[in-house]
């Protein structure tokens, strides 16, 4: 029987989740600059840096704590990236590609919530033509089961401009958090649409 | 395996010295706490207690465990009598709802956030940990107004672990490296949730020293004292 | 009072020890102390994870199917059925786990790739014949002496099949694989069938683009499938049973694909998740030359090449649609599917006709708006 119970591991994880939140920022109420574009921020958040795959830098907010809701905003993601690092070596994390159809840039995204957040039985809904400053964009909700079996719900804007892809990524527990936040992260993705 | 609740603040207690520090958070949004017809809904704490075996791997011990488990809550419940709390408990025979499941999970999520809450520059001064309004859900039909939540993770080195160890001290002083000695490690926490709000009212975490063993009735005693020390209720 | 009612039972329940779901408190007392310390780690640790896979989101909750593999398992099992509870899961992969404490998982990945229920049964009375001969306790043991750290995974979150990982020995595996075989010729099914399946799971690993897949399917050591070795041997031994064994000749094929059907579609979703797309190729051919609904397989073999994104994978997955397309019971997405590579390939005309059907077929959709942007740009340029 291979069990092994976590204690010693997740004392260690919250050591390091405390440790490694090193240099989160306060992202105060106002506009927030995440690489080429900027979000407006109602009130005040905290910031994390956080990495894509190719080590890209890119931002992760959260107000109450990461588990409870998290704003991943990426900028200018190049082909062959992806939005984070693999966690098992047999489980690519899918990349972008510039030849990638919208509905594709929502099959990548959905992936990417598998396998690189870990979340189960990812459904995607209301997908809608939106633009990201400027240029063609696609909008979408989606619901999930995080590791824990615990109900997730999210929504995304996504577009490429350039070549290059741009992401706003919200998601929370379904229960009380992805209301809680849902009006400050639509005003971020109207104000990137207008 | 359950994922184990995280420490707000870490201070890693060697088995050596009896040192035990607690870490207490109380909301900060509106809440008062009345004594008067305030029932606290208890449930069963989530206890697992382990062996570190001389190998290295640690292996839950299910008499270690359910002795623990039915030490604390017998102490917690005795605690809180003693402050004339009126304590009720979650009927673990009845299936819970899908709500009240995913409440449950909620509350997991929430703990995890509860030791991430040190490193967030926007909350300054204040705690508001919520499970949310739904939360009265959890009360099912016991009419609570409080719901109290607690877990504890302890480790402990077996004889085998113990000589091991001993060993790595003489060895690693001798070759002057460090070796990393693996020690048993106890953490407990009680969080007190107003169910008409959700708001997680008052928390408290507690690294445990060697003394305070839940595994025996007068450690579990000793730590229900230690988490319920500045209890609202 | 309401408080005086909980006191009572909180007495019962402390007099009892713990308490936990769908465990009686009376049963957990007589369990744990009447088994030595092992044992009772082994089954605490196996009835926590009990709990936490009953609440997860991984188990499959539809009533019929759970009826029909609880039924199909008591029928291996005999009357020691009441002694199980089993749980349906959503996991593509091909597993089955019994744990000592009577719970029983069976995975998705499973059901999709067993042909017949003599198949499944095969597997389930293999998992059965481990807990009948207590080897978890044994290995419980084995690895505690060994102390060999390397052998424990840590359990990450929703505990699926996986979570369960059986290191059992070839003799173990032996002694299961007879007691399966011989559960399954009780029954009166064709028990050539056990050697079938893991035929058939050999050949379909030997697809895969991941060498430590193809590699670990010909080793008799644990496998990639939770520690399911699947050595050539097993498949030896087992048709060697069935050649001296006068077996039935009911396999319950129909019967199976009538009930496991309705979820083909899902499993397959499920199964591409897994992006090894040699092996799912090969697995979706297999299935639709056993028989399963052509235009469903289909429209994922379509998928599975699109997805793969080989030399010449374009054209072959529309290929596949169309034929799709051209059957019975092509799910709407199909249509989708043919719409996107005929716009990407400049026919508009048919890009327009092709969305048109899938909103026809699908009008609840939920990527509706995005492709009514694409229905009305079409519109103005053809």
């Amino acid at each position: 029987m291979k069990i092994a119970t976590k204690l010693l591991a997740s004392l260690a994880a919250a050591a390091l989740l405390t440790a490694c939140a090193s240099g989160p920022k306060l992202a105060s109420a106002g506009m927030f600059e995440a690489g080429s574009y900027s979000v407006p921020l109602s009130q005040d958040w905290t910031a994390f840096n956080i990495k894509t795959g190719k080590g890209k830098p890119a931002q992760l907010l959260t107000i109450d704590g990461t588990v409870l809701n998290s704003v991943y905003l990426y900028s200018d993601l190049k082909e062959g990236d992806s939005l984070m690092k693999e966690r098992k070596r047999d489980n690519p994390v899918p990349k972008f590609t510039t030849d990638l159809s919208e509905l594709e840039l929502v099959e990548f995204l959905a992936d990417s919530l598998e396998r690189g957040h870990g979340l189960l039985d990812v459904q995607t809904m209301n997908v809608e033509p939106s633009s990201f400053k400027g240029a063609e964009a696609i909008q979408f909700d989606f619901t999930a089961l995080n590791e824990n079996g615990l109900k997730i719900s999210g929504s995304s804007l996504l577009g490429v401009e350039d070549e290059k892809l741009n992401i706003v990524l919200y998601m929370a527990p379904t229960i009380h958090y992805y209301g809680k936040l849902k009006g400050d992260v639509s005003a971020m993705m109207t104000s990137l649409a207008s | 395996m359950r994922k184990s609740f995280a420490i707000a603040t870490a201070t890693i207690c060697f088995a050596v010295t009896a040192c035990t520090t607690t870490n207490v958070k109380t909301t900060t949004n509106e809440f008062s706490a009345s004594k008067a017809n305030s029932g606290t809904l208890m449930f069963e704490p989530d206890v697992e207690m382990s062996a570190i075996l001389a190998s290295g791997i640690t292996e839950p011990r299910a008499e270690w465990s359910q002795n623990a488990q039915a030490n604390l809550q017998t102490a917690l419940e005795e605690e809180l009598r003693s402050r004339s709390s009126n304590v009720t408990f979650m009927d673990d025979s009845v299936t819970l709802t899908d709500q009240q499941i995913q409440l449950m999970k909620l509350k997991d999520a929430v703990l995890q956030a509860n030791s991430q809450y040190a490193v967030l520059k926007n909350k300054n001064d204040v705690f508001d940990l919520t499970l949310g309004p739904d939360a009265n859900a959890l009360a099912g039909d016991s009419g609570a107004d409080y719901a109290l939540l607690s877990s504890a993770r302890g480790s402990f080195q077996t004889a085998g672990k113990m000589a091991v160890n001993a060993a790595l001290l003489v060895l690693s002083a001798a070759t002057g490296g460090g070796a990393y000695i693996q020690t048993g490690q106890q953490v407990a926490t009680v969080s007190l949730v107003d169910l008409s709000t959700g708001d997680i009212v008052w928390t408290n975490t507690a690294n445990l020293g060697g003394r305070a063993d839940p595994r025996d009735i007068d450690g579990a005693k000793s730590v229900a004292k230690t988490l319920l020390k500045d209890f609202p209720l | 009072m309401k408080s005086k009612s909980h006191r009572v039972l909180h007495a019962a329940i402390l007099a009892a020890s713990t308490c936990l779901v769908g465990v009686s408190a009376a049963a957990q007392e007589t369990r744990y102390s009447d088994m030595d310390k092992d044992e009772a780690g082994l089954w605490y640790v196996m009835d926590k994870a009990e709990k936490e896979i009953s609440t997860s989101g991984a188990r499959i909750t539809d009533a019929a199917l759970n009826a029909y593999i609880t039924d199909l398992t008591c029928k291996v099992v005999g009357p020691e059925c009441s002694k199980l509870r089993v749980y349906v899961l959503n996991d593509p992969s091909f597993n089955a786990a019994m744990a000592p404490n009577g719970m029983m998982l069976v995975n998705s990945g499973l059901m999709l790739r067993a042909e017949n229920e003599a198949q499944l049964s095969c597997v389930i009375g293999h998992e059965y014949g481990h807990f009948q001969k207590g080897h978890s306790l044994k290995q419980w043991r084995a690895i505690k002496d060994m102390g060999n750290a390397s052998l424990f995974l840590p359990i990450a979150g929703a505990l699926i099949g996986t979570a369960i990982v059986q290191d059992f020995s070839r003799d173990q595996e032996r002694e299961a694989d007879v007691v399966g075989f011989e559960k399954v010729s009780e029954e009166g099914y064709d028990d050539s069938q056990c050697a079938e399946v893991w035929t058939n799971l050999v050949g379909e690993h030997s697809q895969s683009t991941v060498k430590r897949v193809r590699k670990r399917i010909q080793k008799n050591k644990n496998g990639m499938f939770s520690s399911h070795p699947v050595p050539k041997e097993r498949i030896a031994t087992l048709t060697e049973l069935a050649n001296q064994t006068e077996g039935g000749v009911e396999t319950g094929a129909a019967n199976y694909k009538a009930k496991t059907g309705p979820f083909l579609a899902k499993w397959l979703e499920n199964e591409l998740l897994a992006k090894d797309y040699n092996r799912h190729i090969y697995l979706f051919n297999e299935l639709k030359r056993r028989g399963r609904d052509a235009a469903i397989m289909d429209y994922y073999l379509g998928e599975a090449h699109r997805l793969r994104r080989g030399e010449g994978d374009k054209a072959k997955a529309m290929e596949y649609w169309q034929s799709a397309a051209a059957g019975v019971g092509a799910p709407a997405e199909t249509w989708r599917a043919m719409a996107e590579y005929n716009r990407r390939n400049g026919e508009k005309a048919k890009a327009l006709r092709d969305y048109k059907i899938y909103l026809s077929k699908a009008p609840g959709a939920g990527d509706k708006a995005l492709i009514e942007k694409y229905i009305q740009r079409l519109s103005t340029e053809t």
